[in-house]
């Protein structure tokens, strides 16, 4: 017995030496969906080392989780199997989804301890339209972006438009994108006068972005979580719009486009112009040969645009010493000055006000002014589809759109049998 | 082959304790190389199986968080529902095309290839490289041959046509596009087994049908054919499994759109049980088509085996 | 094919329709390749699909010999409830065995990722066609002349089964080296998770354009030590079915 005293005094130093800077050190997880080619990745993993490197207590381990929906389902796994990331990137759009499903924790405590750093007052308001709930700030907005026009000046000179007055309403757009559209001798077409994806795509966005300009909205404002407005006015135009422009008008190709080749078609030159995330601005600028503008999305009754992306997140089910580490974190990762570096190394916009006020912001948009156009289209910004289900919800959003497409069914059935779809889906 | 029990009762009855003994030997043997395959599959396979059935009786998605047992009803909710149609209709379309496009040309391929030379070895790896590459990065390429704005195929068609097909766009064309891509990926692999079990052939054989004056369609229809049926067999039953199970190149394709043209069995167990969490219902799904794909199996297979019997 | 001409052409000009661009740049591999630590990846791809394949070669065989030349009762069944692994949709499968991993206490370990294929019905299915293949007489000599079982089956029938062998590791190795989505739920950290993953994380582009070089880059990067094994030993593989030909 006296023998193996000395063994045990031994083995609980050893584990205690091994257990030291494990109890200095708190480590974190942290789960990021990656939503844009290029080695996105990797800028992030620079960024948490970084902040490893400069909060010697704190350890975090970045995850990379897939594309949102993967990482949404990766989360609710790893929460369900009792092991939940301490931080995470999520679609500010879920909100409803995720207080549904009682996971995260409301940030205001954190915000209020730390007002001198985290303004919230420096978030652009449009952007926490998605993160704030019931009077309280659910997540902090880091990879956002918005649909923006994109044009191409030399085909605006060479169909004798001013490359300076992109079209401010739908009847411009179209007029324009009339005089656009290229076609050769036997009617082969060239160049198309403008392109609005909606095909390979489960997402609603520019539909939105349509709805917002006819002057409605696709859902209540009032019953965030629970009614979505699919049978009304403004949707019948969007839905009019899509299907005109290449029934109609002639100027888009029939049937819906893919979202993922349109940039590609625009850097071509086979597109004059085309809807699309800012987020695609850095493949835009660095592929087209030819100069190019962006613009708000031209109004039918006003302009306007849903926003999107992903915010900072905390979880319930985190110890709060971790969580506390986490808030470092999170706070860390959406300072003025790291967002610009995002929004420069991305292409997403930055959600801070002061960020554009950073010096290497200026000579950013000193350089690339296309920039601008998404930060100055914000104060006309909306609240994406904020409803819970919110996944099946798109869907058969988008299933009614693109039926619009590829049939001639009357748009009013359209409408009628999605928002009976819809309300199924919400019941 | 005779089956097992005719063999046993054709064996002379003359040493029944040492069949008896070698039986009961035998049953422990199984047991023990069964063991391990059964063991993984019941922690990784029918355990989760049996969750599904369980789960199929009961609410259990985000819409409502929390349990409630509703016996039949997400049964009935897929049966009345019409999309659900639509995607059973659209899975025997897809399968219809795929499988028998991607095994005829496999078949066909393997044919030409057969034989050596450096002309052949290099059309075999370039018919063969599309199955190891990931069905996500064919179909990206795909994507961009058939876009109809700037892709190169639609390119080239609207040269000789005046007009670039949208083959994404309509919900025909994009069903059968899916298909078509889902058969290029798939077909090199059945061109290798078919061509293995060619190369199994004597030459003789063949060689004799043609000295009698046999034309070819001949040799290969009651020479050939008649050798190479149970690899035909074997590729068949591995089509079939390839195109339900397969249905990566559709979420870079189409995302089952336009309008849930392509949106087929697996791909709809993907959205209910990964992005809907509607866990219900993709079980009462799962449930169906594993009843279904069960059924077919029990079926099918001794009929199946019936017909590959050779040797012995 | 097209994948190299699109790796090889900077992304400006492969957009304008000109995919050839000389000198060729390597840029999109540059891109590609710091995009996601590979040599890791490389790793635990092999380890996972290759060490995988080695277990499961044990299982398919044994599982397969049992159920083709044993006798016992419930062979039927055994059989059907094996086959019952095919029918059931990969993706139901993925939470339910996450949290079993967990409750092991195996969730991201290159093991756990690996355990769920231990038993493969596809292979147990090949190789139980395979042994009916074989004419009874070849073991029932090999038993006369004193071999047991597993003398029996190694020496014997093995030799006879191997075109099934190899046709199952093609398409064993295939499928696990180019999996994405368990190993992205079962494993969170870069230390064991694989190259699908790794190559997931900079061709996704939900919120931007597609670059098709930098998808191209990276899938070569991803499959060319697969190409190479599968060039080398094409020859192999098809003799192998030579030898002893493919049986249903």
């Amino acid at each position: 017995m006296a023998r193996r005293v000395p063994v045990l005094v031994l083995a609980l130093a050893v584990v205690g030496a091994l257990a030291m800077p494990a109890a200095a050190q708190t480590k974190l997880q942290f789960y990021y969906p990656v939503g844009v080619a290029g080695p996105l990745a990797r800028i992030i993993e620079g960024y948490v080392k970084e902040f490893n490197q400069s909060h010697p207590a704190i350890q975090v381990e970045p995850v990379f989780s897939g594309n949102y929906t993967e990482s949404y389902s990766k989360i609710l796994a790893a929460i369900r199997g009792g092991n939940p990331p301490d931080t995470a990137i999520m679609l500010s759009q879920n909100l409803n989804d995720i207080l549904q499903q009682d996971i995260v924790v409301p940030l205001d405590e954190y915000i209020q301890a730390d007002a001198a750093q985290v303004n919230i007052q420096d978030f652009f308001p449009a952007f926490m339209l998605n993160s704030q709930q019931g009077g309280k700030t659910w997540s902090i907005p880091f990879q956002r972006s918005t649909p923006v026009m994109y044009y191409n000046k030399e085909a605006f000179k060479e169909a004798g438009l001013d490359p300076a007055k992109p079209p401010q309403s739908w009847t411009e757009m179209i007029s324009m994108a009339q005089k656009l559209t290229k076609r050769d001798a036997s009617g082969r077409v060239s160049r198309w006068g403008l392109v609005i994806p909606s095909g390979g795509t489960v997402d609603t966005w520019l539909f939105e972005a349509l709805t917002i300009a006819a002057g409605g909205l696709l859902y209540d404002a009032n019953n965030n979580c629970c009614k979505v407005l699919f049978n009304t006015p403004p949707v019948e135009a969007a839905l009019q719009l899509l299907r005109d422009l290449g029934g109609k008008h002639q100027v888009s190709p029939p049937g819906p486009i893919d979202w993922g080749t349109a940039p590609n078609d625009f850097a071509a030159g086979k597109t004059a112009m085309m809807y699309h995330s800012t987020g695609s601005l850095t493949f835009v600028r660095t592929n087209a040969p030819f100069e190019f503008g962006t613009a708000f999305l031209p109004k039918k009754e006003r302009f306007g645009a849903p926003t999107g992306g992903g915010n900072f997140y905390l979880f319930k089910a985190t110890p709060p010493d971790r969580k506390k580490a986490a808030w470092e974190f999170a706070k860390w990762m959406t300072s003025t000055d790291l967002l610009a570096r995002w929004s420069i190394d991305s292409g997403y916009v930055a959600p801070r006000k002061s960020s554009w006020e950073t010096p290497r912001m200026k000579e950013y948009t000193a350089k690339y002014p296309q920039a601008l156009t998404a930060r100055d289209q914000l104060p006309y910004a909306l609240a994406e589809l904020p409803v819970k289900n919110i996944i099946e919800v798109k869907r058969a959003i988008v299933n009614a759109y693109q039926t619009a497409l590829t049939t001639t069914q009357p748009l009013k059935e359209i409408q009628a049998e999605g928002q009976k779809r819809v309300d199924e889906i919400l019941k | 082959m005779t089956s097992p029990g005719v063999r046993a009762a054709a064996q002379p009855a003359a040493r029944p304790r040492v069949a008896r003994r070698r039986e009961r030997t035998a049953t422990g043997l199984a047991a023990t190389f069964l063991a391990p395959t059964l063991i993984s599959l019941a922690a990784f396979t029918y355990w989760p199986l049996v969750r599904s059935v369980l789960g199929s009786f009961e609410r259990w998605s985000l819409a409502a968080p929390g349990y409630a047992w509703v016996g039949l009803d997400n049964y009935a909710a897929l049966l009345r529902d019409q999309l659900f149609r639509h995607v059973l209709a659209n899975t025997a379309l897809y399968v219809v095309i795929e499988v028998p496009l991607a095994v005829l040309v496999g078949l066909l391929a393997a044919i030409a290839v057969n034989g050596s030379g450096r002309l052949r070895l290099l059309a075999r790896a370039l018919i063969f490289h599309p199955v190891l590459l990931p069905t996500v990065a064919v179909a990206a390429i795909w994507l961009f041959l058939l876009n109809p704005v700037s892709g190169p195929v639609a390119d080239l068609v609207s040269r000789l046509s005046g007009s670039a097909p949208n083959v994404l766009g309509g919900p025909l064309s994009a069903l059968v596009t899916v298909a078509v891509v889902a058969a290029y990926k798939n077909c090199g692999l059945y061109m290798l087994f078919f061509l293995a079990g060619l190369q199994a052939i004597p030459r003789e054989l063949e060689d004799a049908a043609r000295v009698e004056g046999a034309t070819e369609w001949r040799v290969f229809r009651h020479v050939t054919w008649p050798l190479l049926g149970p690899v035909a067999l074997y590729v068949l039953i591995t089509a079939v499994l390839d195109g339900l199970r397969n249905v990566d190149h559709i979420f870079v394709l189409t995302r089952g759109g336009p309008a849930n043209a392509t949106n087929v069995l697996l791909y709809e167990t993907y959205l209910k049980a990964f992005e809907f969490w509607d866990i219900g219902r993709a079980s009462a799904l799962t449930v169906m088509l594993v009843a279904v794909l069960l059924a077919v199996a029990a079926l099918a297979m001794p009929r199946l085996e019936r017909g590959v019997h050779y040797e012995a | 094919m097209f994948l190299v001409v699109a790796a090889l052409t900077p992304q400006r000009e492969f957009g304008q329709g000109r995919y050839w661009s000389f000198p060729p740049t390597l840029a999109n591999f540059a891109l590609a390749w710091e995009s996601a630590p590979f040599v890791v990846y490389y790793r635990n791809t092999v380890l996972y699909s290759f060490g995988l394949l080695l277990v499961q070669l044990v299982t398919v065989t044994l599982a397969g010999y049992a159920l083709a030349r044993l006798r016992f009762p419930g062979r039927q069944l055994a059989f059907y409830l094996i086959l019952l692994q095919l029918f059931l949709p990969p993706v139901v499968l993925i939470l339910p065995n996450f949290l079993t991993l967990r409750s092991l206490g195996l969730a991201d370990t290159l093991v756990g990722l690996a355990l769920p294929y231990v038993g493969s019905a596809y292979g147990t299915f090949l190789l139980r066609q395979g042994f009916r293949s074989v004419p009874r007489e070849y073991d029932e000599a090999a038993m006369l002349d004193g071999a047991g079982p597993l003398r029996t089956l190694w020496y014997v029938l093995l030799p006879m089964v191997r075109p099934h062998l190899a046709a199952f590791s093609v398409v064993s190795v295939i499928y696990h080296w180019n999996e994405f989505l368990w190993p992205l739920v079962a494993t969170t950290s870069n230390s064991v998770r694989v190259l699908a993953v790794g190559l997931q994380s900079f061709t996704r582009a939900s919120e931007s354009g597609a670059e098709w070089g930098l998808i191209s880059a990276g899938t070569l990067i991803v499959i060319a030590p697969l190409m190479l094994v599968f060039l080398l030993f094409q020859r192999a593989f098809i003799s192998s079915f030579t030898q002893s030909g493919l049986k249903g």
